[in-house]
């Protein structure tokens, strides 16, 4: 269980972490709208992009990890039924 | 700093909006982690912000063919001027000012044609950007006026696309006719001395940019230095 409880307290430091750079991700492709030069344009077709992409990416990873857990909750509750009926 | 009104900049400013209201709102809440807070960070790190992408780097593309993009770095403000004064009769102000061009005048002239022309342009322009940053950024107009040169002679078939060279007025003209095969060929370039003269009257000479000694081969371009 305690793999499981820090498992939930890391999910959502990584959440913050993946939401901390979508913002700034977003600042840097509104940049480009008001003021497009060239270095406007690149950092946010560049930098911008990976730090959206990486967060993103993060987002699914966590819920990814979250599924596999519940389904390895499911399946001790089940075991542990089974054991209980037997 | 001007309002953007582009469909395009208005969905990217939409999508941004609604997704940063939805990033900020789990970060000041920290709900928790049930399915309905999972479906709306969906929606703000996934969906959303690939709207911002895609409406952005359309109009991100966009704005890189406005003579304003170009004329952003210094070396290239006198271009830009000149091609925005109606008084002057260089020959891309002429250019600049047919409605057909418009305020995509250098990327009208500047860009390659055919099924990669904008690919092709795009990695051009990266590299002046490069040279921009590396070599030109603090160089004085005067000092970038006499380095600044073409890498390559301007395509003729850039102004071909307007100018077929097959209209009967065009080939009427004595000097046309005698250099017809060799303009189709690109073996003559149409701007230049003793033709149509420098598109941009700030470009160094053929000799003074120590690049090729024709100076109807350096005149405007496919490309600067």
């Amino acid at each position: 269980m305690n793999g499981g409880r820090s498992g939930t307290r890391r999910a959502p430091r990584l959440l913050v972490a993946a939401c901390v750079c979508a913002l700034a991700a977003l600042a840097l492709m509104v940049w480009q709208i008001f003021d497009p030069r060239p270095l406007q344009v690149i950092v946010a077709m560049s930098v911008g992009q990976v730090l959206g992409t990486a967060s993103f990416v993060a987002f699914l990873s966590m819920v990814w990890r979250d599924l596999r857990r519940a389904r390895a909750r499911e399946a001790v509750r089940a075991a542990i039924e089974e054991t209980r009926v037997d | 700093m001007p309002i953007p009104t582009s469909p395009q900049a208005i969905t990217t400013l939409a999508c941004a909006g609604c997704s940063a209201v939805i990033l900020v709102g789990y970060l000041v809440l920290r709900p928790p982690l049930v399915r309905a807070t999972k479906l709306w960070l969906l929606m703000g790190l996934g969906v959303l912000p690939i709207g911002v992408a895609l409406a952005g780097n359309y109009h991100g593309f966009e704005a890189t063919k406005k003579r304003r993009f170009c004329g952003s770095c210094h070396v290239m403000a006198l271009h830009e001027s000149d091609a925005a004064d109606p008084a002057s009769q260089s020959l891309g102000a002429r250019h600049s000012r047919n409605a057909l061009f418009g305020a995509e005048s250098c990327y009208a002239c500047h860009a390659d044609y055919g099924m990669f022309g904008t690919v092709v342009t795009k990695a051009g322009g990266l590299r002046h950007v490069w040279l921009y940053a590396t070599e030109y950024r603090n160089v004085p107009i005067d000092e970038a006026k006499k380095t600044i040169r073409l890498r390559k002679p301007f395509p003729n078939g850039n102004c071909m696309q307007c100018h077929s060279t097959r209209n009967a007025l065009f080939v009427q003209r004595s000097d046309h006719a005698a250099s017809l095969e060799d303009v189709r060929a690109g073996r003559l370039g149409c701007a230049g001395a003793g033709c149509h003269g420098l598109a941009h009257p700030f470009f160094a000479s053929a000799t003074a940019a120590g690049g090729e000694t024709s100076p109807r081969r350096l005149a405007s371009g496919g490309g600067t230095k």
